[in-house]
């Protein structure tokens, strides 16, 4: 099977797999609330005829169900995903201009977190049974069995509060101004704009949140990267390549990494979901000012046109990354290529 | 019939001895378990006798005492009503618990009976709850239950429901495959032509022989059900805000950040809790499915 086969074939896999996402989000709005109108709108328009004849109108609520879900599709493919109760903005306007403080967190944290869990679970693979292999187990258990608000709080009191080496909550200090924006992602447009004293507070902001983000998702990467180079180090491909001269960190770096990569890939795409959540619960904490804390506001309010925007976009975030994993199998599994 | 059962019950008094000393043996080699049955057996305990052993009751405020340290009569400090933390975290394991054990079993009982009607029907039944499992899958799945959560309506029950809901596609998945491997062996044939109709042979015969990996997963995931609950508990769609839930208590902690015991100690009760079941479900899946193991 060739690149463009595969890929095609994943392409038409995915397709109905976005569909199917939108009508559970549909189906989730306007089946469970006991009166979606009541769900949707702000408490205070719930008198006034007006806007309940209006919002019934827009979202095509006296049609039957399947045309009403057209109407849902054909507005949320305009990016009209209904208007936040608690902002009385469009849910999309909201999302677009949160995202990229997300995107620039979610980031740093996924490079911290593979670079953790890969690197603990070399550790401890290599060394099995050492002390090294027990550490690195110690904190990869920690990541896992450890709520990810704790650790959040817990570093954000000594490192913040008591020791004073991180800086606070939010993306800058509060007396700072944000870089004139490019790209939105804070740290970059401070780059671009040879700003380096923005640079490093906008980043100063981000350490303590990145590396709790880290921490979470490193420690199903660094279970997965132990035991799957475990498995394969008892090849007799590993032997083979010993017995034939090569240096140990070739044999382990190249024959080793290679064949246990693929569930550690299928992993890091699966804690893209745990991320997300990731995302709301330290966000919330650190005050950060991305989707993770508009949906915990949104959530501790009952702001649920706002909860549907957020969970939706985090559902096509999911599937587009676990997509490109799906694609990535190609490059590092020869054996889809004879398939 | 009779030589059989007692040849086989024969058999067995010579097994059973070998298999305590099995048992121990892997307590032995995995002293975490042992670990992690005393802590979590320890909060079941609790669970149970909180009401008698909480030297206040968790919902008495008294104001005059409010957002006091760890001390003496605190031990481990009071809330911004004078509540005694102490207490609430004994109580919240009254809730946490229950909740953390309904979502698994609803959850992976659901999974079960899907996954198996779907391998043993196959066809299009499979294909459609297999399309459907797959949907469901493509959530991060704490994402939907906060979905379902905030169009329920939050509250204990309603958390509960949606955290089952979408608990199951990963059980239907390995269920389904086992089905379909078992439903070709030659008992189930036989099940089949002694009359047995369809419903009997999946549930009788079919099933008995599936469920241990679903059993060792359902252990696995307590821990990741309870850290769920949580969660959602802590952004608002679970118990009310009065409540000695944990995960609330952390998320009212935030407000009162320096009084670090607000939030500490039911943080760790949620990490003790869950920590314990882990190293439970590590060590089963390492005793019972020694491939896992890597060595």
């Amino acid at each position: 099977m060739n690149f463009l086969q595969y890929f095609t074939r994943r392409v038409l896999l995915v397709m109905p797999l976005l569909v199917g996402i939108t009508m559970m989000a549909f189906l989730i709005a306007n089946l469970i609330p006991a009166d979606p109108i009541i769900a949707n709108l702000p408490p205070n328009a719930l008198n006034d005829e007006d806007t309940i004849a209006a919002f019934r109108k827009k979202w095509g609520l006296d049609k039957p169900m399947h045309e009403q879900y057209l109407t849902y599709l054909g507005n949320l493919v305009q990016g009209d995903m209904g208007t936040s109760i608690k902002t009385r903005k469009p849910v999309g306007e909201d999302i677009a201009r949160r995202l990229p403080a997300t995107i620039e967190l979610a980031t740093l944290g996924i490079i911290f977190g593979i670079a953790l869990g890969v690197g603990l679970g070399l550790v401890s693979a290599i060394w099995k049974d050492s002390w090294a292999d027990y550490f690195a187990r110690v904190i990869a258990l920690i990541g896992v069995s450890f709520p990810v608000f704790l650790i959040a709080l817990v570093l954000l009191n000594v490192f913040y509060a008591q020791l004073r080496i991180a800086a606070g909550p939010g993306r800058l200090d509060i007396i700072m101004r944000p870089p004139p924006t490019v790209t939105g992602l804070f740290t970059v447009d401070a780059l671009l704009n040879g700003d380096l004293n923005t640079f490093r507070n906008a980043l100063s902001h981000l350490i303590l949140p990145a590396i709790t983000l880290a921490l979470y998702i490193s420690g199903i990467i660094s279970r997965i990267t132990r035991s799957s180079l475990l498995e394969v180090l008892n090849q007799d491909y590993m032997r083979t390549a010993r017995a034939k001269g090569l240096r140990e960190r070739y044999v382990i770096g190249f024959h080793g990494m290679r064949n246990s990569l693929i569930p550690v890939v299928t992993v890091i795409g699966l804690s893209y979901g745990n991320l997300l959540v990731g995302s709301i619960l330290i966000e919330s904490i650190f005050a950060y000012p991305g989707i993770g804390f508009y949906m915990f506001r949104a959530s501790t309010s009952q702001d649920f046109p706002a909860i549907m925007g957020v969970s939706l976009l985090f559902a096509f975030i999911y599937v587009g990354v676990n997509f490109v994993v799906d694609i990535l199998y190609f490059f590092l599994d020869p054996r889809i290529r004879v398939a | 019939m009779s030589s059989i059962s007692s040849i086989s019950s024969s058999t067995h008094e010579f097994e059973s001895p070998s298999r305590r000393e099995l048992a121990a043996y892997h307590l032995r080699r995995n002293p975490l378990v042992a670990l992690g049955l005393i802590i979590a057996i320890l909060w079941i305990v609790v669970a149970f006798i909180a009401p008698d052993i909480a030297p206040f009751e968790p919902l008495k405020q008294d104001l005059v005492n409010r957002l006091q340290g760890p001390n003496a009569q605190f031990a481990m400090g009071s809330d911004e009503l004078g509540r005694d933390i102490f207490s609430r975290v004994l109580w919240g394991s009254r809730i946490t618990i229950p909740a953390g054990l309904a979502v698994i079993i609803i959850g992976s009982t659901l999974g079960v009976i899907i996954g198996a009607v779907a391998g043993y029907a196959g066809g299009i039944v499979d294909e459609l709850l297999m399309r459907l499992t797959e949907l469901f899958m493509a959530f991060p799945f704490i994402i939907l239950a906060m979905a379902v959560t905030a169009a329920l309506g939050p509250d204990i029950q309603n958390a509960v429901i949606a955290l089952s809901v979408v608990w199951w596609p990963r059980y239907a998945r390995i269920l389904r495959g086992l089905v379909l491997e078992v439903k070709s062996q030659e008992f189930v044939e036989a099940a089949h032509s002694a009359g047995a109709g369809g419903a009997y042979v999946l549930f009788r015969t079919i099933l008995p022989n599936c469920v241990a990996p679903a059993v060792i997963l359902a252990t696995l995931d307590i821990g990741t059900a309870v850290l769920s609950f949580a969660a959602l508990s802590f952004i608002g769609l679970g118990p009310e805000p009065s409540s000695p839930e944990w995960g609330r208590m952390v998320s009212i902690g935030i407000d009162f950040f320096d009084q670090w015991w607000m939030w500490l100690f039911p943080g760790f009760a949620i990490a003790s809790l869950v920590m314990a079941f882990n190293f439970i479900g590590d060590g089963l899946r390492d005793i019972l499915d020694p491939r896992l193991r890597g060595e």
